[in-house]
């Protein structure tokens, strides 16, 4: 069979479409190194079935990103976790299922990291200021405590 | 965009060495996914594999030069779409159903048993007594049709 007959024999677009067998894999990315006119009918094959395809296209329903993002997050945790365990224990884990489940509709929001040392700093200075505030505030009124004090002493004095 | 610049931005993103942008790629080709899987399962089935296709960790080590992003995604909508019928019975159901009811197999009907309803070669050239060559002509056909359309 000659590359023309190859090429028109269908079996670039089941390889594409992902219907090929693994043989006739290996054959396509064999035939595609050796003969540039595979590799370029290849090529073009790919832009009629992405067109094929993107006429054939539905917008996803609202919310579907955050979804997802909110799942890769989940997996991302999982297997940190996993990770960890394995390192911890060496005790068999059970079975657990390969997703997360992950409440979308919860009233929580994500923050940058960075917010946590701003929150810090505001909570170190509010405790700052409330004590400073009832240390003046005391101070303050024992001053004036002090004056009362002396004003009175003043004019016990003065009548004397 | 013309398909110049489209094929031109995916060599882009297929010369890419570092792990593609999930959400680029689901801005680029979400549509495209969830219209494949629409033609596989019904809308409320669709979108969870939708999800699970974004999800895949396959997709953050995007680094397979053999074909594009946007033939990937195709295929991993369609195989996601399978396994998720598989996996609820649907597909069971389907093998006893006969393949054509009509007799008649044009390279529409071919692909539709091939790409949408996950028939191999095999089964359709065992009901249709159609030959494997046969059946890859007809794709082959069938894109040719679409191509010129």
């Amino acid at each position: 069979m000659n590359t023309q007959q190859y090429i028109q024999s269908g079996v670039l677009e089941a390889y594409l479409l992902g219907l090929a067998s693994d043989d006739e894999q290996r054959e396509v990315l064999e035939m595609k190194v050796l003969y540039p006119e595979v590799s370029s009918a290849l090529n073009e094959l790919e832009i009629v079935i992405e067109q094929y395809c993107l006429d054939s296209a539905v917008p996803p329903p609202p919310g579907t990103w955050e979804l997802i993002e909110a799942r890769t997050v989940g997996t991302e945790i999982k297997k940190r976790e996993s990770v960890n365990g394995h390192e911890k224990t060496a005790e068999p884990q059970p079975e657990k299922p390969d997703f997360l489940e992950v409440a979308f509709s919860d009233t929580y929001i994500r923050v940058h990291k960075y917010w946590r040392i701003a929150f810090i700093a505001v909570f170190i200075l509010s405790k700052i200021f409330l004590i400073a505030g009832l240390y003046y505030y005391f101070k303050a009124d024992s001053q004036s405590q002090e004056i009362e004090r002396l004003k009175t002493a003043i004019q016990q004095q003065s009548t004397r | 965009m013309n398909e110049l610049e489209r094929s031109s931005e995916n060599g882009a993103l297929r010369r890419q060495r570092k792990p593609i942008d999930q959400r680029a790629l689901y801005d680029r080709f979400g549509a495209m996914a969830y219209g494949i899987i629409l033609q596989i399962l019904p809308q409320n089935q669709a979108h969870e594999v939708l999800l699970e296709v974004f999800k895949s960790v396959n997709l953050l080590s995007f680094s397979n030069p053999a074909v594009s992003p946007a033939i990937t995604i195709i295929r991993m909508a369609r195989a996601k779409a399978f396994e998720y019928k598989e996996k609820t019975g649907q597909a069971q159901r389907e093998q006893i159903e006969p393949i054509s009811s009509t007799g008649s197999y044009s390279p529409e009907s071919i692909f539709d048993l091939t790409f949408r309803q996950g028939y191999s070669f095999e089964a359709i050239s065992e009901q249709s007594g159609i030959s494997k060559p046969e059946i890859l002509r007809a794709i082959r056909d069938y894109f040719q049709m679409f191509h010129r359309s």
